[in-house]
């Protein structure tokens, strides 16, 4: 299948979030894949292959930002962080589709050294050939994000160099925003004093998923938080819930992550804001799903 | 030859000092894999000012007997063969050259370097009383606390500087040639970010005074000051290895003009020679190959040795050292006898009881150097000025790590013990205050909870709860403001880092209910705060 949607290569500047990023589904390629009841990397392998495969997003030669949360001094176990072997998939998957570069990175919150070891991201995306890159407060550009309450932040250059973006959220709770889900996982792209955000957190998600807009939303559920998030730490607030959500439209993602939690698409502000905002629909049947169902497969 | 050995076994040594301080940070594990508290293991005058101070001999000080062990088959040798202020003490006394005179003079022995054993005598009498200071002057711990908080970070800052500015030229073949070099050097010798410590130029200016002296007269600081080199000067003098002169010495004073201690091995004929002074450095042997020779014999009595002069210690300068020590130790403990504790005294997690803790803690910045988020700073008068230099978190600058350990695994005297992590994450250090004229949330309406999202226990010991606040037009609003379970609170400090009220933040941390002091309690858990 020919890929539908060409990732624009970066100019670098401030033009660089205008424009359409979202990918558009066409026939037969599902614009939201939810995945269930498989290993990190088999979902992963499924909800590609629903969506197209990787080379709709990623074309020879492309420097390629595959964006987990790993924020906390956590192991995989605790879900605090995006499951190791769902990114080291993407990364091979990436790289397989030609790309230049894999970077991966996030602004952490715990000591950045911790959280990249002990999230066991850095061994397992190191091992299939990703650029692991600790972000830097003085390799930024202050950037108009161009939001409605976020104007202008410190945006780490290696984001910002970035020819493709793949936002790799894992679905937890969090007191503030209920979830912390896709659009939330941006906050470790911009440098600054962004305790301030948790003002408008709603407003500064989708500002943030605005600007940003990724190609393609990859949530992990394998393992999902659901109580004492975003830190964790208790294995009794961990629940395998062994779901896997990829998609182009990244409202829609979280619309699926907040279900898995119980919660209604009316029930997280930012997924209203963000639809009225044109990033996305909070509506499932309103977009294209293909559920896959790996038990016994 | 002898001298060559010792240069090159120096410069081993200094190199081997220094990749030890870098390497006393977070690498990838719990545990620090490598042995970098070694030259404080191996110091005799840290183990003997902590056996006096606080009773106690941490095991990896057995290590420093043999270094008194040493000193009796081969002098001060230490001093110019593994002190790594020895070294640099000897590189700056050789950016100077001096006509042959003057050479001569400055290398003299001067009367005045019997002064390093009155201040041996002061501190080791101090330590006595339970005055630790042992660490201020020792020479392994200054040049940690002076190289690692203050040296150190100055030379990142500057090396940082023109990375940074070579990067924002945005002239992509200098980016291309210098990304790559910055990047390996933030993985290797950089530490992960610029290190700050407050009292940083201080600790530089003594470290630079110190060195800059040798441009006057070469090893000043070895000669004159070094208590170290004082201890090991008295166990010197029962040294096998020892200079001889020959029957073809002919006085030429060729010997006296390499001296790096001001031994003056060229006075044996008048008496004037001191072999406590001599590092067994070689230049002399190195000057001269006819009138000089090294031998290992019996150990010399210099009561019955007329060319040599014993320890160079008069009964003044004994008696002095004596007062000394006696009359700081108390003058100084005076202002902490009715002491309550300092709010913002907030000590390393596993520290001991404070009056035990100043009694150990020889104030080296190990831990500073270590602590990953660069939050522990040494102390100004905070600790009064018996407790100068040693550490304090400051969340502000940066908060305690919830899983890491790495300040009770460097800490040479168990000031700060070494916990496991689990033990770890069961210190209280402190406690959390909300402050409600600041707080976002209750102040002004806000919603924020940054505190709450960031607080590590789990439960956590910061919840959110919905109050309902007025607003400023005479309406009210609900709000969720954060609480704090002072049962569940360790004062770790990250809701006070991650605060968006940057200046006076609206949740800050006193040391209030720290676990090493029942002095200190907060809540009555059980029915004593000693139980």
């Amino acid at each position: 299948m020919a890929p539908v949607i060409r990732a624009r290569a970066s100019d670098g500047g401030q033009g660089w979030s205008a424009g359409t990023g979202a990918a558009q589904p066409s026939d037969g390629e599902a614009a939201v894949a939810i995945v269930r009841n498989g290993g990190p990397a088999a979902m992963v392998d499924a909800a590609l292959a629903a969506l197209g495969g990787m080379s709709r997003f990623v074309s020879s030669g492309q420097t390629v930002l595959v964006k987990p949360n790993m924020g906390w001094d956590r192991t995989p176990e605790q879900a605090a962080n995006t499951n190791p072997e769902v990114m080291a998939r993407l990364v091979q998957l990436a790289l397989e589709a030609g790309a230049k570069k894999v970077t991966v990175l996030d602004r952490t919150c715990n000591d950045a050294r911790r959280c990249y070891a002990n999230s066991g991201i850095v061994t397992a995306v190191e091992a299939v050939g990703a650029k692991v890159v600790h972000v830097d407060d003085n390799r930024v550009t202050r950037t108009d994000l161009g939001g409605e309450f976020l104007d202008d932040w410190d945006v780490y250059d290696e984001v910002l160099k970035a020819d493709v973006k793949i936002n790799v959220p894992i679905a937890k709770h969090h007191m503030l925003s209920k979830l912390t889900l896709g659009m939330k996982n941006w906050m470790g792209c911009v440098g600054g004093n962004r305790s301030l955000m948790h003002q408008k957190i709603n407003y500064s998600v989708v500002d943030l998923a605005a600007f940003f807009k990724p190609q393609l939303t990859v949530l992990d559920a394998y393992r999902i938080l659901t109580a004492n998030g975003p830190t964790g730490g208790n294995l009794n607030d961990v629940r395998e819930a062994k779901t896997l959500c990829a998609g182009t439209d990244p409202v829609a993602v979280d619309a699926f992550g907040a279900s898995l939690f119980g919660h209604g698409t009316d029930d997280m502000k930012h997924l209203a804001l963000a639809e009225a905002r044109g990033l996305g629909k909070r509506d499932l049947a309103a977009v294209s799903v293909r559920e896959i169902d790996l038990a016994g497969a | 030859m002898l001298r060559r050995v010792r240069m090159a076994f120096q410069g081993l040594c200094l190199v081997g000092f220094l990749l030890l301080l870098v390497l006393t940070r977070y690498d990838g594990q719990d545990e620090i894999a490598y042995p970098v508290r070694l030259f404080l293991d191996i110091d005799p005058l840290i183990m003997l000012g902590s056996l006096l101070s606080s009773h106690t001999v941490p095991v990896a000080f057995l290590l420093s007997v043999a270094t008194l062990l040493l000193a009796l088959v081969v002098g001060r040798a230490f001093c110019s063969w593994i002190c790594p202020l020895g070294a640099l003490n000897q590189l700056a006394g050789h950016l100077v050259r001096r006509r042959a005179v003057k050479e001569r003079k400055a290398r003299a022995h001067k009367p005045i370097q019997r002064l390093k054993y009155g201040i041996l005598i002061g501190l080791l009498v101090a330590s006595a009383f339970g005055l630790q200071w042992v660490g201020l002057l020792d020479p392994i711990s200054l040049s940690i606390r002076s190289i690692g908080l203050a040296i150190g970070p100055a030379v990142e800052l500057s090396t940082r500087a023109v990375f940074d500015a070579a990067y924002h030229t945005d002239i992509g073949p200098l980016v291309a040639l210098s990304e790559p070099l910055y990047n390996l050097a933030r993985e290797t010798v950089l530490s992960f970010e610029q290190p700050a410590f407050r009292q940083a130029p201080l600790l530089g200016a003594i470290f630079i005074a110190i060195l800059a002296v040798n441009l006057w007269i070469p090893r000043l600081w070895c000669r004159v000051f070094c208590p170290l080199g004082a201890l090991l000067g008295v166990f010197s003098r029962f040294s096998a290895l020892r200079l001889e002169h020959t029957s073809s010495c002919d006085n030429c004073g060729l010997c006296a003009k390499r001296c790096h201690g001001g031994a003056d091995p060229d006075k044996a004929a008048e008496g004037g020679w001191h072999p406590a002074e001599c590092y067994a450095c070689g230049n002399c042997t190195a000057a001269c190959d006819k009138g000089l020779e090294w031998r290992f014999g019996v150990p010399r009595i210099p009561l019955h040795d007329t060319s040599v002069a014993g320890v160079d210690l008069g009964r003044r300068t004994a008696i002095g050292g004596v007062v000394a020590g006696a009359v700081a130790a108390p003058l100084v403990k005076v202002p902490l006898i009715r002491h309550l504790p300092e709010p913002l005294l907030i000590r390393p997690p596993g520290s001991l009881p404070e009056r035990e803790f100043l009694s150990r803690c020889v104030r080296c910045g190990e831990c500073m150097k270590a602590c990953l988020t660069g939050g522990l700073q040494p102390t100004g008068l905070e600790a009064g000025l018996e407790g100068i230099w040693t550490p304090v978190l400051v969340p502000r600058i940066g908060y305690c790590e919830y899983s890491c350990t790495l300040c009770g695994q460097v800490c040479p005297t168990s000031a700060i013990e070494e916990l496991t992590v689990e033990e770890k994450q069961q210190v209280t250090i402190g406690t959390a205050f909300v402050d409600p004229s600041r707080c976002l949330p209750l102040a002004f309406g806000t919603d924020c909870i940054v505190c709450e999202e960031h607080c590590p226990t789990s439960p956590k010991a910061i919840q959110r709860v919905e109050v309902e606040v007025p607003t400023v037009d005479g309406g009210k609003r609900w709000v969720g403001r954060p609480m704090v379970d002072p049962t569940l609170c360790i004062g770790c400090g990250i809701c006070e880092k991650v605060c968006p009220v940057r200046d006076i933040p609206a949740i800050r941390i006193s040391c209030i209910g720290e676990d090493r002091d029942p002095d200190n309690p907060l809540i009555l858990e059980n029915s004593s705060p000693y139980g």
